[in-house]
């Protein structure tokens, strides 16, 4: 989440709609990029963003310290995020246009494999996307990784080792 | 490389290129303002899509305090409490005089006090011949809304035909926008408009409902004096084929309204000092305010990455900076801080406008900033 001034988040917090329109503008794109992670579909992913921000409106007021503004505003995507994946059928496509961004990137790492790596990333279940996408897009240490997803550490812990696990099972059934 | 490296690389090669529809946010303030706001308050026109949520949880009356105007206290019994019938021939006035405000209305009109408090909103007064209800329901979480708990407290008015209700309400935290701005075009919500109230600032919206027999609903929101989160709302609502005279009456009663309390005469001298004080606190809250000089009518220029309370610029903006402060004729201190800049072969001139309210004594307690975020030049 971006760096939101506090005395915009208090001000939103004391019900200053104009306030919490400043929020969206300037949240929207970063919560569009972690929940697309987790959706891995445009349109879920604005989906889950809208959600995020109507459940912040409704519940900000309970954020006692405006400090907790991007940890909390990030568990309210990530779990908008999970809960659109739920309501759709289990089986999805890859997203192509997901894979075709992927053109004309820096040589570090070559387009193939980041193609790789990315087509086995889809094929994770959202809650491993979720903890890779916290811990290695979001740069998250392990304990806000197990907030943002509500989860107890010890078991951010563990599915954090089962992803990157299944991760690499993903890669050798596609080789 | 190892695989976590690589898989980090991938996924900002996948991701940081994405980006939302580019009216995504514009969408999401629509349905924001759309869904009203949790636990604040509620007309009677929301108690239809409150209905079904209250065969499902325990609905629990809170004791409102009844009395006469001048009267002995009288228990509220029921979600009835709060009915006023006529007690005297219309045409006569009685006089109103609570709360800091005083004003005059009909004195066939019932006023009870209510004082009910749902956390920052207290319900003064019921005034009319219709019925005044204030009460809170236990929301418990469900399936659907696992988050949602807590106590949902409102005010409601019902009028049947012929019938006239005014609620009186005082808003006093927590902090907000400041006091009503009428220079503040982004101030007023869908429908409202500005107007002077008694000699105060204040808002008005007229709502009617469509339809034969529609209920009226006007509501005015007053700036309490000296007080940078607190205001006076007025709500009115009646029906009927008398709703022309029921309106003169609501309209009258508005019209008449007074301040009592004294409100603090500022000296122009302190100006200076409470200034640079505000300019420290909101410096600490966010460095983009580095700019602003601390004297009132100087002016600094700099370059700028972060305008107050937005993210970081894509790139440097070269910015012209002036602070200036003035006391308003409600006892409260008004710092502008404008950041303005030119044009330029990739940017249209424009200003960025940050309004600070200060109590009487200096404290600063509101800030109001921006343009749209559209009007500024390479954000994010």
């Amino acid at each position: 989440m971006t760096a939101v001034a506090g005395h915009l988040v208090l001000a939103a917090r004391s019900g200053d709609a104009s306030a919490f329109e400043m929020i969206v503008h300037a949240e929207t794109p970063a919560a569009y990029r972690l929940a697309l992670s987790i959706v891995r579909s445009p349109a879920e992913a604005e989906d889950a963003v809208q959600e995020a921000f109507l459940r912040a409106w409704r519940d900000i007021g309970k954020l006692r310290e405006v400090e907790l503004w991007p940890a909390w505003f990030r568990r309210l995507t990530v779990r908008s995020a999970l809960d659109q994946t739920r309501r759709r059928p289990r089986v999805r496509e890859v997203d192509l246009e997901m894979a075709l961004d992927l053109s004309g990137l820096e040589p570090s790492v070559d387009t193939a494999d980041r193609l790789e790596l990315i087509a086995a990333f889809d094929r994770l279940s959202p809650e491993d996307r979720a903890i890779l996408a916290l811990r290695f897009y979001q740069d998250l240490e392990i304990p806000d990784a197990a907030a943002a997803l509500g989860i107890p550490l010890g078991t951010a812990k563990s599915r954090l080792h089962r992803a990157l696990g299944r991760l690499r099972d993903q890669l050798e059934r596609q080789r | 490389m190892n695989p976590e490296e690589r898989l980090a690389e991938a996924l900002h090669a996948a991701l940081d290129a994405g980006r939302p529809s580019p009216d995504l946010a514009d969408r999401i303030v629509e349905r924001v303002s759309a869904s009203g706001r949790r636990s604040v308050r509620s007309s009677t026109r929301m108690l239809a899509g409150i209905a079904a949520l209250v065969l499902v949880v325990a609905l629990v009356p809170l004791a409102i305090s009844l009395r006469s105007n001048g009267g002995p206290s009288i228990p509220a019994p029921s979600a009835s409490a709060g009915s006023m019938t006529p007690t005297a021939p219309t045409g006569t006035l009685a006089h109103f005089d609570r709360d800091g405000l005083a004003f005059d209305y009909p004195a066939s009109w019932t006023a009870s006090v209510s004082g009910f408090n749902m956390h920052y909103i207290t319900i003064l007064d019921f005034l009319g011949t219709g019925t005044g209800l204030a009460t809170c329901t236990a929301i418990t979480p469900g399936p659907a809304e696992p988050s949602l708990e807590g106590t949902e407290c409102g005010a409601y008015l019902h009028v049947g035909s012929e019938q006239v209700a005014v609620e009186l309400s005082l808003q006093d935290g927590p902090p907000r926008g400041g006091p009503i701005d009428p220079t503040n075009p982004a101030g007023l919500g869908s429908g409202e408009k500005y107007v002077t109230v008694g000699g105060l600032p204040a808002t008005f919206q007229d709502d009617m409902e469509s339809g034969a027999g529609a209920t009226v609903a006007l509501n005015w929101t007053l700036s309490v004096p000296a007080q940078l989160n607190s205001t006076y709302a007025i709500q009115a609502e009646f029906k009927g084929p008398g709703a022309a005279e029921m309106r003169a009456q609501v309209e009258a009663l508005v019209a008449s309204i007074r301040y009592d309390p004294p409100v603090p005469v500022l000296n122009p001298a302190d100006g200076p000092r409470f200034a640079a004080s505000a300019l420290a606190w909101a410096l600490s809250t966010d460095p983009a305010f580095s700019c602003f000089p601390t004297v009132p009518g100087a002016t600094a220029t700099a370059t700028v990455t972060q305008l107050p309370a937005y993210p970081a610029l894509r790139k440097p903006l070269p910015v012209t900076c002036t602070t200036d402060i003035e006391p308003s004729a409600i006892g409260l201190w008004r710092l502008t801080l404008t950041e303005s800049w030119t044009a330029a072969s990739d940017r249209s001139a424009g200003s960025f406008t940050t309004t600070i309210w200060l109590d009487s004594n200096g404290a600063p307690g509101a800030t109001v900033g921006g343009p749209a975020p559209a009007g500024i030049p390479y954000s994010q």
